[in-house]
């Protein structure tokens, strides 16, 4: 091969900005000229081009770079990529320093063994947005059917190394070397292989990240397989059903990480104990921190793997990065080990531990929320561990009821430090229940026979390849590690563990990789190895093994071989049980090597895939990848079946247990779950029914329906399984139906019609009804209530249609609800629905959201936009909440087609804003970016108020995001931009999401416009509202005054009363009939000018006992009042409106009391002065006149008694 | 309003400061007449305004802006004080509510007077529930009845 044109480069990139400046380092001296290729299909020049575009290139020898070794790396320990993400990181960065020449194409070609400094801690803001706690069940969500979503299609010309940090290992000391050599050395081939079946197929290829990470698993009826990052389903004839995809299109149903970022290191399990599929892949350098973990997993509903998934995004870790998940299956759990490092530490303080996850298997069959427990095994600095894997159940035998799980890691010298080979054996015992926890046992150490994992002194650069790959080329050998799963077999209660590892079969500094390979046996008692064997039959190495037994007790071995002389290609060797213990057999080629890889960061595996089919028991199915055609990802995969000899493997002994789960009304239940005693399950159908294989025996059935919370499980119920045939058991469910509420519709179009529910808005609602029973329910009333302040229900009762269970009912009429000024944006409202029916009353509890506001738009970057100068680098970080980005630097030149929005923060609060990207460009090539700037965005100046970007470019069909925080009252301006000159974009979306819309929504206002107090007894006094529209009506009520017009109006007319306040109430309803109410209460007070005090000289202005006068007598008579006018008396004028006097009685008769009181007024009640018969008495008082200086007196004394009384005036009021 | 003339006015009332030993100034205040009318009539049925009697030794608070016709912005009030039936000889004290009990006294009686009254000039507090405290200073067993007209108010 030769020297044909490759694609050729680029690449990648390892998480880390500052990583980008060591490639550039490295680019920086290899360049290629353009190929006439390239301009003929008129790509872009390269300068203009992404660096993650693959573009034809030069010859191969021109395109590769010399990638050097590591060099003064620490002794102890280095940090090295790991199974890590993705981010596919420009390569622009070191063309701007100088690297690509005019017309010249980026050449890669780079080893990972760099250090990297640490990442920036995470900070305590970012840390307060990560919100699970330990013990948290996470809700899965429940895809649409699989052959439904449309599938995320990885951008093929995007080119990204899924990192692998590097393990501590001990061995890089030259003192630790060993010498020893292998001690189960098998220098020569034996006889026996497993014979293909003739199914040879092409699996996933170029997809554009490396390594392949590929594995696969066989069901029943599919295969799926699973690469970086891409899945696929085919039939067991390699028919392909689904993808290849994106593993992220599975995610899709979800948000967050799990959705938005599609980072690989795949595991596919098939479950056989409940005929499910799960897939999994990790989201890492997550939301919110920018460094978080999750373990995202997808587990089949029934068996059908084009079928719906309950999708789990498992929260590993804020801080942490959960490295090289290998996910296995076992009865109490899903079983996941993971490198743990912790990347803000400086380098040799990165590894921390190996990690164990076990996820709620229980619940994950069934999609009810689960749980996680994260356990660390290991001390970082002292004891580590590294390289584990744990035992997955093969077959259809399950372990002995109870077992615990196993985890088996590599140990030696010049490994991890132990004092010899060996492997740590570890028994993991699982309570879920309410505390639940994994108690680890171990280690155990098992001595092996001697080996060494030191190939290349652990440098990638290792497994040598034909020319015209160079030393340089040099793939990575995965040493050491246990790549892939434990394979687990109960073999008629024989319990046997295939493991498998790559060791050098010479001493060191020699080197050949070989698999080294075990079976271990009793391991609930004392592991023991059963035997063992380093498979090195010639002087070609074997690397990138995956083992597993047959039901025969026969082993298949597949690997990756290569050397110097012999392209990388795929081999399956074997042994029947009863070859000589330790040894392998023939080699098969599953698929002949036929071009060597070029510039890949020296990258291979990390793992490959060795299943075996648990039904017939005896055909292993194995995938792995291979070069196709010489160059740089380039990889291809193969996926073929083998098996041996009848006379040396059959079939399990099985039967079938199937039948119906009804309801109480004879209809099926979907998603119901059987499940046996001795530990085997299946879920019904659509149309209710399940099926299980299993081995024959007797248990006990009990039929559930866990997403019908109404249905009662079924009594246990013996059935017996028959070889051969099928067992039918059917159930009936009991149970009432129960009733939750479906999605709530917010019909605002009666307020300000943006969808979301905002204070002063009136908003209609439905609340569908789903019974989660197992019986229908018929005279359905409910009544909804809440107590979320500023919330007020208008229309609170419906009724409902009668309804089966499983279906779902809608409320006539609709509900109403207005809201008032008071309402908090972004709490959600609670709501109670009390309802009533043949089923009796249950209330269902719901939420709401509020001035959430989510707005996407849908954009195209086409000819006519504006142009900014450049663009950002790509530089594979995502921008979180809680921490300021660093603006990464411009690359390319010429110029970039934008679409810019802008939006603000009205909120008073800061907010968090996610921004979500979405392309799904008809364009080739047609690649968008997004960032976010704070107050304005200058398209000549890219880093001027920045705030954040995604750091990569999702697929078509993908999505990116990132965050940022936006001040309280905030503008900010998005940007979505091409990648590449002049390459369009005709469709994406931008989601923008975390602003609350803070805007009211219409209501009408009852808010009383009116003076702050009323004159008493004042007429003509007005109270108006706003204007509530056409149509709207008025009603107004009044206390303390008499309406007297502008009822119905906005504007009342009324008079006060004479004292008290003035109460006024409003209810205006719009046309819409949308109420508000609004009250006030005014005070009456007395009005005009107060009064100010006019001395005069004291002056006697009347005496009764005086002759008979207008100021003389007669006394004054008992029940009877006499009237003075004292105007013009002693200086007192008309206008006076009170006068301050000395009161005097004198001469009674008999004992009474005198009321002086304005004239021409009701005598008040009111008095004076008191007396007995007889006395004189004096009193001060300030009796009010009548406007015209008339005063009355009234005398309180038995009829023809009398009294006589003095005025002396001493001042006046006016 | 002048405040000379307003301390001249007060001259010839019992005037009950805010406090015996720090009085502050306010003012000055402008007068308004009200048709007489009876706020405080302890002889009525047991109320805010009615029953029971003063005790001797005893403090009782009534309203007053609210009612007749004196708003809640009125600053001090015009009132005739009676007192009726008390059982012994003492004197009433009224001063503005939550203020302490000052050492004054707005009407005084002799044993066995059947009723006798006494203008008054009251500051109000801004209480919205009660205006003035009332002191029976009588012999502790002792009881007097208590009527309160008020025919203007200063604010």
């Amino acid at each position: 091969m030769k020297r044909a044109l490759i694609f050729g480069s680029i690449l990648l990139v390892a998480l880390g900005v500052s990583f980008a400046s060591v490639l550039l380092r490295r680019h920086s001296n290899a360049v290629a000229p353009v190929s006439a290729a390239s301009k003929a299909a008129g790509l872009p020049t390269p300068a203009e081009r992404p660096a993650v575009k693959a573009e034809p290139l030069g010859s191969v020898a021109s395109t590769r770079v010399a990638a050097t070794q590591k060099r003064g790396i620490p002794r102890k320990r280095r940090a090295i990529a790991s199974r890590k993400p993705i981010a596919a990181v420009e390569t622009e960065a070191y063309r701007a320093a100088g690297g690509p020449r005019a017309g010249g194409a980026a050449p890669a070609g780079v080893g990972e063994d760099e250090e990297k400094p640490p990442r920036a801690p995470a900070t305590p803001e970012s840390l307060a947005l990560w919100t699970y706690r330990e013990g948290d069940p996470i809700t899965p969500v429940l895809s649409p059917e699989l052959r439904n979503i449309a599938p995320i299609e990885g951008s093929r010309d995007e080119q990204r190394v899924v990192e692998n940090e590097r393990l501590p290992y001990r061995g890089e000391s030259p003192g630790r070397r060993p010498v020893v050599p292998d001690g189960a050395l098998q220098p020569s081939f034996g006889v026996n292989a497993p014979t293909p079946t003739g199914v040879n197929f092409a699996g996933i290829g170029v997809n554009g990240s490396a390594p392949s990470d590929d594995n696969g698993r066989v069901g029943p009826n599919n295969y799926i397989q699973t690469v970086n990052s891409q899945f696929a389903v085919y039939s067991k004839t390699g028919t392909l059903q689904f993808g290849p995809a994106n593993i992220n299109t599975l995610f899709s149903s979800l948000s967050g990480p799990c959705k938005t970022q599609n980072n690989g290191d795949p595991i596919v399990q098939y479950d056989a104990l409940a005929d499910r599929w799960i897939l999994s892949q990790f989201a890492v350098n997550a939301l919110p921190t920018g460094l978080a973990s999750y373990q995202c997993m997808a587990i089949s509903k029934t068996g059908d793997p084009l079928g719906a998934y309950y999708l789990y995004p498992f929260p590993l870790s804020p801080v942490l990065f959960f490295d090289y998940p290998h996910v296995v299956t076992w009865p109490d759990g899903y079983y996941a080990t993971y490198h743990v490092f912790d990347e803000t530490k400086p380098t040799a303080q990165q590894y921390q531990n190996q990690g164990l996850v076990v996820f709620e298997r229980d619940m994950m069959l069934v999609g009810l929320p689960a749980r996680l427990i994260n356990k660390s095994i290991g001390t970082p600095g002292a004891q580590e561990f590294f390289g584990g894997q744990a035992t997955d159940l093969d077959g259809l035998t399950p372990p002995p009821p109870g077992s615990q799980e196993y985890l088996f890691i590599p140990g030696s010298p010049e490994w991890d430090g132990s004092s010899a080979p060996m492997i740590h054996s570890f028994k993991l015992a699982t309570v879920w229940g309410g505390s639940p926890g994994v108690t680890v046992t171990g280690p155990t150490n098992i001595l092996t026979a001697s080996f060494t994992t030191n190939l290349c002194n652990f440098s990638r650069t290792c497994v040598p390849q034909p020319p015209p790959s160079g030393s340089a080329d040099k793939f990575d050998p995965i040493t050491g590690e246990f790549m892939s799963r434990a394979a687990y077999r109960n073999n008629g209660g024989t319990e046997s563990i295939m493991l498998v590892h790559t060791v050098n079969a010479l001493v060191p500094t020699a080197n050949q990789g070989a698999t080294r390979w075990y079976e271990i046996r009793t391991p609930a008692t004392t592991p023991t190895i059963f035997q063992q064997g380093t498979f090195a039959p010639d002087t070609d190495w074997r690397v990138v093994g995956s083992i597993a037994m047959d039901n025969g007790g026969n082993v298949a071995l597949g690997y990756t071989k290569s050397s110097a002389t012999v392209f990388p290609e795929i081999d399956v060797t074997g042994r029947l049980a009863g070859d000589p213990a330790g040894t392998m057999g023939a080699e098969v080629v599953m698929q002949p090597g036929v071009g060597a890889q070029i510039a890949t960061a020296n990258r291979w595996g990390d793992y490959s895939g060795m299943s075996v089919d648990a039904r017939d028991g005896c055909t292993f199915w194995y995938t792995t990848q291979y070069i196709p055609v010489t160059g740089s990802f380039t990889w291809g995969s193969r996926i073929a079946a083998f098996k041996f000899a009848p006379a040396n493997c059959s079939a399990p002994l099985q039967g079938t247990l199937s039948g119906t789960v009804t309801d109480q009304t004879g209809a099926p239940v979907a998603g119901a779950i059987v499940k046996l005693d001795n530990g085997f399950s299946g879920a019904t159908n659509g149309s209710g029914n399940y099926s299980i294989v299993l081995p024959p025996g007797g248990t006990n059935a009990i039929a559930s329906a866990p997403q019908r919370p109404g249905c009662n499980n079924s009594a246990s119920t013996p059935v017996t399984i028959t070889n051969g045939s099928t067992t039918t058991q059917d159930f009936v469910l009991g149970g009432n139906a129960l009733f939750v509420a479906g999605p709530v519709v917010i019909d605002d179009t009666n307020g300000n019609n943006n969808g979301h529910i905002n204070h002063d808005e009136c908003v209609v609602l439905d609340v569908p009804l789903d019974d989660l029973g197992c019986n229908g329910a018929t005279g359905i009333s409910a009544v909804l209530s809440t107590s979320t302040p500023g919330v007020t229900v208008t229309q609170a009762s419906a009724t409902y249609p009668n309804v089966t269970p499983g279906a779902r009912v809608v409320n006539t009429p609709r509900y109403k609800i207005s809201t008032s000024s008071s309402l908090v944006c972004g709490t959600p409202i609670s709501f109670t629905l009390t309802v009533s029916s043949s089923a009796g009353s249950q209330p269902v509890l719901f939420t709401v959201p509020t001035c959430d506001t989510p707005t996407t738009v849908a954009g195209a970057i086409t000819a006519g936009d504006p142009t900014q100068t450049a663009r950002l680098s790509r530089g594979g970080l995502i921008s979180s909440c809680g921490a300021t980005a660093t603006c990464p630097l411009t690359t390319g030149t010429g110029t970039r087609h934008y679409d810019s929005y802008t939006y603000t923060n009205t909120a008073a609060t800061s907010k968090c804003v996610t921004v979500e990207v979405s392309p799904n460009c008809a364009e080739v090539g047609g690649q968008i970016f997004s960032a976010a700037y704070l107050g304005s965005f200058n398209p000549a100046s890219l880093c001027t108020n920045y705030l954040g970007d995604p750091g990569t470019s999702p697929a078509n069909g993908g999505t990116s995001q990132y965050a940022f925080d936006v001040p309280a009252g905030a503008t900010f301006v998005v940007v979505v931009h091409e990648v590449n000159q002049n390459v369009f974009c005709s469709a994406y979306t931008l989601k923008v999401s975390g602003l609350d819309d803070t805007s009211g929504g219409g209501r009408p206002s009852a808010t009383i416009t009116a003076p702050s107090s009323f004159c008493a007894s004042s007429t003509g006094n007005t109270a108006s509202v706003p204007d509530a529209g056409p149509g709207a009506t008025y009603v107004w009520t009044l206390s303390g005054g008499s309406i007297t017009g502008g009822q119905g109006t906005r504007t009342l007319t009324f008079s006060a009363a004479a004292s008290g306040s003035v109460v006024l109430g409003v209810t205006v309803t719009s046309s819409t009939g949308c109420v508000s109410t609004g009250s006030a209460t005014l005070p009456i007070t007395a009005c005009g000018a107060g009064r100010a005090f006019f001395t005069l000289p004291p002056c006697r202005v009347l005496d009764t006992r005086n002759p008979t006068g207008a100021y003389g007598g007669p006394s004054l008579a008992g029940g009877a009042t006499r009237t003075f006018t004292i105007a013009g008396q002693c200086g007192v004028p008309l206008t006076a409106t009170a006068i301050a006097v000395n009161f005097t009685v004198t001469g009674s008769t008999g004992g009474g009391f005198t009321t002086l009181f304005p004239a021409g007024t009701t005598l008040p009640l009111a008095s004076t002065s008191n007396f007995s018969a007889g006395q004189t008495r004096a009193n001060n008082a300030i009796p009010p006149l009548n406007g015209v200086g008339d005063l009355s007196i009234f005398c309180g004394m038995g009829v023809g008694q009398t009294v006589d009384v003095i005025i002396d005036v001493a001042g006046y009021f006016q | 309003m002048n405040t000379r003339i307003l301390r001249s006015l007060l001259l010839g009332f019992a005037l009950v400061a805010l406090t015996s030993s720090a009085a502050r100034a306010a003012g000055p205040f402008q007068f308004f007449s009200v048709t007489p009318c009876r706020i405080v009539d302890t002889r009525n049925p047991n109320g805010v305004t009615g029953g029971p009697a003063l005790a001797g030794q005893a403090t009782r608070s009534f309203p007053v802006t609210g009612l007749c016709g004196v708003p809640s912005t009125a600053q001090a009030a015009v009132l005739n004080v009676t007192v009726v039936a008390p059982t012994g000889g003492g004197h009433v004290r009224i001063w503005p509510f939550g203020a302490t009990m000052p050492l004054v006294s707005t009407i005084n009686f002799d044993p066995g007077e059947p009723a006798i009254a006494n203008g008054a000039i009251v500051p109000l507090s801004s209480d919205p529930s009660l205006s003035i405290s009332t002191f029976l200073g009588a012999s502790s067993g002792n009881t007097a009845h208590l009527v309160i007209d008020v025919t203007g108010y200063f604010q």
